[in-house]
């Protein structure tokens, strides 16, 4: 299977047998232009022209009435109270994460959940920082992903009301949706991502204080969320596929601020002071969550930059088939591959680890290598600072 | 309801990307129905940032981002979609003469991890450059032409003739790519 064959394939396979569509763009432009007034209507500054659309959403029943909490929409007669300092005077989040570093552990999780390798590694960059847990490896049919967010990356939007859509499948049965509720936005920023508003309702408080809300879930769902301030600017979010696994004490125990370093199989030398670490991923081997994949740009730089990827080899191993236009090397002693113009390299077993690198700095993959250190497939030999 | 000339402005748009929207989402998630979906979360956010979309250099580009990144996003929660449960078959469609093969291949994108998945098809279905593609999904350019080559590894690996299945062969991510040591063991 070539790029060519691949093309051909997904051109054959995009047109072939298509279903008359069901995509609706009245209905877009009809939820769109609900969401636009009442995002236009929570600002408390909104104009008055926004206040009055607010008043006839409420006229023609489409959101509820005689609610008793909400944000306050100047000029509206029912006055409602909203909580928007629930962490005035805890402690700030953190401004930036280190990747390096595992931020956010689970501190309990239910019987036969593990934290498990899922197909995406768990990412840690600046700006978030990420766990997952699953009933068993490579069964995703019950898990559990906890994202937690640095500060300034979530706000609260002013209220827009939107009953659920409908009936929240998996919710736990102690939850209820009473009419007078309003719901809230959170808008977070994921991973530099188009900014999305999640319409949360209030869920009272986890078991150490911190003010939760549900996250109510999309039409296609289920797609199961909670979400929750951990300090003042911090938001967390945990999503869960299947029943209930007990969501609220998972989120409870959840542990902040472990700043446990990750153990990389390598350290890379030579690395200016001015680089900055924009990412590390990180998977259980061993029964542990070490780091293998990390990648590295000059601070001025919005793209670019390095990456490496070390890990134990799989049963795949090797770079034969890393496809594209390659040309074999020797590097170190070991059988490898370079492509891309000399800006990739592959290496199927150096030092007992499967090496992949790309660079586009002066040297190529190649320089880069000669900076890098593999420490073999031995945990103890690994190191919590990679860099330097 | 009188019709604002946003409005038209963006009918006239959507109309004209929806088949091209559906078919990527289908590229991607392999189910008309959940691509459907797909492209209805797409076009409503369209909707509601279209005061920016509409004086975009490439407001085409712009409506695949959401698009991926919605789907990357329900798939932090949804993982059970991706996974071809025992005895399930996905609706996949035929290709007469090559209906076997197609099915292969199906079957293996469908094993991939969706970022692997979605880096294929949007470099080689939308043709969108390394840069491009890394702009869509956060990461780095070294990330997408590793997730390249770890997809068209893996694609080969699950089409080795020996052992040819319909179901994806995979239970767990593949750090590395495939090799020819694995054919020779076929």
């Amino acid at each position: 299977m070539d790029e060519k064959a691949l093309r051909a394939h997904f051109e054959r396979a995009a047109r072939v047998n298509v279903p008359p569509s069901t995509v609706d763009v009245a209905r877009a432009r009809k939820v769109g232009r609900r969401r636009l007034l009442i995002r236009w209507a929570g600002v408390p500054t909104a104009s008055f022209g926004a206040v009055i659309a607010v008043g006839a959403l409420f006229a023609a029943g489409v959101l509820p009435t005689g609610a008793t909490s909400g944000p306050a929409v100047a000029g509206h007669k029912h006055k409602v109270h909203v909580r928007k300092h629930e962490h005035a005077s805890g402690p700030m989040a953190p401004v930036s994460f280190d990747p390096l570093a595992i931020y956010a552990t689970f501190g309990w999780l239910p019987r036969g959940f593990s934290v498990v390798n899922p197909d995406n590694p768990q990412i840690a960059t600046q700006s978030f920082a990420q766990a997952e847990a699953g009933i068993a490896p490579g069964s995703y049919s019950r898990a559990i992903s906890l994202t937690v967010l640095a500060a300034h990356m979530c706000t609260r939007t002013g209220a827009f009301v939107s009953p659920p859509e409908s009936s929240p499948p998996g919710v736990p049965h102690r939850r209820h949706w009473p009419a007078k509720m309003y719901s809230a936005g959170l808008l977070c920023q994921w991973n530099s991502a188009p900014q999305l508003t999640l319409p949360i309702v209030p869920a009272g408080h986890l078991a150490n204080g911190d003010p939760a809300y549900w996250v109510l879930p999309l039409p296609s769902g289920p797609i199961n969320e909670i979400a929750w301030q951990y300090a003042r600017d911090g938001w967390a979010v945990a999503q869960w596929y299947g029943p209930d696994p007990q969501i609220v004490k998972v989120a409870a125990h959840v542990r902040l601020r472990s700043n446990l370093r990750l153990r990389f199989p390598y350290r890379l030398t030579g690395i200016p002071a001015s680089w900055k670490v924009i990412s590390a991923g990180s998977q259980v081997e061993g029964g542990r969550l070490v780091g293998y994949d990390l990648y590295l740009r000059p601070s001025q730089d919005r793209h670019g930059g390095i990456s490496i990827q070390v890990e134990p080899p799989s049963l795949a191993g090797g770079c034969s088939n890393i496809g594209g236009t390659t040309q074999s090397v020797t590097f170190d002693g070991a059988a490898g591959v370079t492509r891309t113009h000399g800006q990739e390299a592959c290496i199927g077993n150096l030092h007992g680890m499967f090496v992949y690198v790309s660079s586009d700095q002066a040297g190529g993959a190649l320089g880069l290598l000669r900076h890098l250190h593999v420490l073999g497939p031995d945990l103890a030999n690994w190191t919590t600072h990679p860099l330097g | 309801m009188r019709s604002t000339r946003r409005d038209d402005e963006y009918t006239e748009f959507v109309a004209a990307r929806l088949q091209e929207l559906r078919r990527v989402a289908y590229l991607l998630c392999h189910d008309w129905h959940h691509a459907d979906d797909l492209v209805q979360v797409t076009i409503t956010r369209l909707y509601v940032c279209w005061h920016r979309v509409r004086d975009m250099d490439h407001p085409d580009a712009y409506a695949r981002t959401i698009l991926v990144r919605e789907l990357l996003r329900q798939r932090r929660s949804g993982w059970a979609r991706k996974v071809s449960l025992p005895g399930e078959m996905p609706d996949w469609p035929g290709f007469g003469n090559d209906h076997d093969d197609a099915i292969d291949v199906n079957a293996a994108l469908a094993g991939l991890p969706l970022r692997q998945r979605a880096t294929l098809v949007l470099r080689f279905y939308c043709d969108q450059s390394v840069d491009q593609v890394a702009e869509v999904l956060g990461c780095s350019a070294g990330t997408v032409k590793s997730q390249t080559a770890k997809g068209l590894g893996s694609l080969r690996l699950a089409l080795v003739p020996a052992g040819r299945s319909a179901l994806p062969s995979r239970a767990r991510r593949s750090p590395g790519v495939a090799t020819g040591e694995v054919r020779d063991r076929g």
